[in-house]
């Protein structure tokens, strides 16, 4: 499937518009069309849109050996798949070369700016640590699929409860999520991304393009910045030259929207949690608020000790069942690993039907 | 994109309270729906009918490509797993028995579902994907000679065959059906079956799940007349 192509009625309309500082849909140049959040009931899932642009991602955890270079630290891997979608400047290799564009943008942006706490998902120091994945897929492209994506992953991070693991000598056991709750990944910072639009040799800019603008543009600017201030990332693609007095507008104007997209992920997720109903297995909706963030001007970081009175209820579940609970957890063939609390000797239990595959 | 929500009606047996359905949610496809059954959610978008690529040959006829992405994450690799291709091929022979192919030679479409979210176990998914598919073909206006709707029924080992299971219910039970029916003689279009039954608990499902049935339908009416009207 290929996108339409662009006529050149089109693109005389819209640089026409872009010239008297216009917007084919009545944005201002520097408005960034609504953001809508919306989770599903599995921890991780959510459903992020940009305007029309739409991105699903979903996180899952594995148990793996860490790096030799970095024994105690486990890792993050954000995947950006783009293959059912109409193909973007209508041959595939121009595709391709797009999406491996977004995705090493994204990678630089979640995995080197360190988000994520590393050191927190370990489990055991040299052997066994964390390995998180998160999968984005596009379902719908009118153009920013980076900064969607980049917002969903976020969400997804955010939203994610990792599984309890206990460490008693050489016995690991993981628990299931109605044997002990799982607890939220340690997020140290937020790292939104703003993308700039530039046309006409790079004289006029806008923010959060459509998918005409997109289509039509000479190249962009993508500024990964979080609340404090600091560029996680920065990265210019397509044929432009910029001066530095422009970069340093798309920085002023980029920090704005970071603190609101900011606010607002955080309020999303805790809000999610608080009214949290009891889902299938009777997840208690008991909300563990974590001082993970190290930022002082968030008040509504307090522990709630008062919530924890909800008596949490465990139905009668057939033990094949329990796998699924574990939210998408894959297990590497060690003996030393069990699953539930009824089998202390060491086997695996029903998630050993995948052996693990070499350390990626 | 137009959002619906279903009125319940002071019918007690009325299903309406558990379907919920979103119609075009993804503007640049040709037709897309997102549908609710219980605790299942699905999102399928189709684009077509187009160009078809050189390799394939379908001379005469629509060819029809449909992929089903469960939920990411849940294998070790990106690919499908067998499981997920059968849900493919099944459901490709219900769009093959329902479009009038004939119409689009040369021509193909591709279909793409999501399954979002998975609570119970496979009856739900599996009926929620067939109706998510149907509603993104209305949505899409392909002409199709019947519209269809899939029940699940399961067997639950003390209150017997139930429709329309909740949760708790379908996640005690290993035995589920589930039936396709058309709307034009309400006759059974498809089934799947799983788990240990007799040819007697077959019919009597059968007979459980038509009127099921014939409320879904009328479901698709209201959804399609509400973003018509």
């Amino acid at each position: 499937m290929k996108e339409l192509i662009c006529s050149t009625i089109e693109r005389n309309v819209v640089l026409k518009c872009i010239r008297d500082r216009k917007r084919l849909d009545c944005r201002t140049i520097d408005e960034t069309r609504p953001v809508n959040i919306d989770f599903r009931s599995h921890p991780g899932y959510v459903s992020v849109t940009l305007g029309q642009t739409h991105v699903i991602a979903q996180a899952s955890c594995r148990i793996t050996k860490p790096k030799e270079s970095r024994a105690s630290e486990g890792h993050v891997r954000v995947h950006l798949d783009m293959s059912k979608i109409p193909l973007i400047n209508l041959e595939n290799w121009k595709h391709q070369e797009f999406v491996q564009e977004l995705n090493g943008i994204l990678e630089q942006n979640i995995r080197h700016s360190n988000c994520i706490d590393l050191e927190s998902l370990c489990i055991n120091a040299g052997e066994l640590v964390w390995s998180i994945k998160i999968d984005l897929i596009v379902l719908n492209n009118c153009g920013n699929i980076l900064d969607c994506a980049n917002i969903a992953t976020l969400c997804s991070l955010y939203h994610y409860r990792l599984p309890e693991v206990s460490v008693h000598g050489s016995d690991i056991r993981v628990y299931s999520s109605i044997e002990r709750r799982p607890h939220p990944l340690r997020i140290l910072h937020f790292p939104i991304n703003v993308l700039f639009a530039f046309f006409i040799d790079g004289r006029y800019t806008l923010i959060d393009p459509h998918s005409d603008e997109e289509r039509l543009m000479d190249g962009f600017v993508s500024i990964s910045m979080n609340q404090h201030k600091e560029i996680c990332g920065i990265h210019m693609g397509g044929k432009l030259g910029l001066k530095r007095e422009q970069i340093d507008i798309c920085k002023k104007l980029a920090f704005n929207k970071v603190l609101e997209l900011t606010d607002r992920i955080r309020q999303v997720v805790l809000d999610y949690y608080k009214k949290l109903e009891p889902i299938t297995h009777s997840q208690p909706s008991i909300v563990r608020i974590d001082n993970d963030d190290d930022d002082d001007s968030n008040d509504h970081n307090i522990s709630t000790t008062e919530n924890e009175d909800i008596v949490l209820i465990k139905p009668e579940i057939s033990p094949s069942l329990i796998e699924s609970n574990v939210s998408l957890l894959q297990m590497p063939n060690l003996n030393r690993l069990s699953l539930t609390e009824d089998d202390p000797s060491g086997t695996i239990g029903n998630l050993a039907s995948e052996p693990e595959n070499d350390e990626e | 994109m137009t959002e619906t929500l279903s009125e319940m009606t002071e019918n007690d047996e009325s299903i309406f309270s558990s379907l919920h359905c979103i119609l075009s949610p993804i503007s640049k496809a040709t037709g897309s729906a997102t549908f609710t059954l219980n605790d299942s959610l699905c999102t399928c978008l189709l684009n077509g009918p187009g160009e078809l690529r050189q390799q394939q040959d379908a001379i005469n006829r629509l060819q029809v490509d449909i992929t089903f992405q469960a939920r990411p994450g849940s294998n070790n690799t990106n690919s499908t797993s067998t499981k997920d291709k059968l849900i493919e091929q099944w459901l490709e022979t219900l769009v093959h028995s329902t479009v009038l192919t004939e119409h689009y030679p040369r021509s193909q479409i591709n279909i793409v579902i999501y399954e979002e979210q998975n609570l119970s176990g496979e009856a739900t998914i599996l009926a929620c994907l067939c109706n998510t598919l149907c509603l993104t073909m209305l949505d899409a206006n392909l002409p199709m000679k019947y519209a269809f709707a899939a029940v699940p029924i399961i067997l639950h080992p003390t209150k017997g065959l139930l429709a329309l299971p909740k949760t708790k219910d379908e996640l005690a039970s290993t035995t589920y059906f589930v039936f396709v029916f058309e709307i034009t003689l309400n006759e059974t279009l498809a089934m799947h079956a799983s788990g240990e039954f007799d040819m007697k608990t077959l019919e009597q499902a059968i007979t459980i799940a038509k009127p099921i049935a014939g409320q879904i339908f009328q479901f698709y009416r209201q959804e399609l007349e509400k973003r018509l009207s």
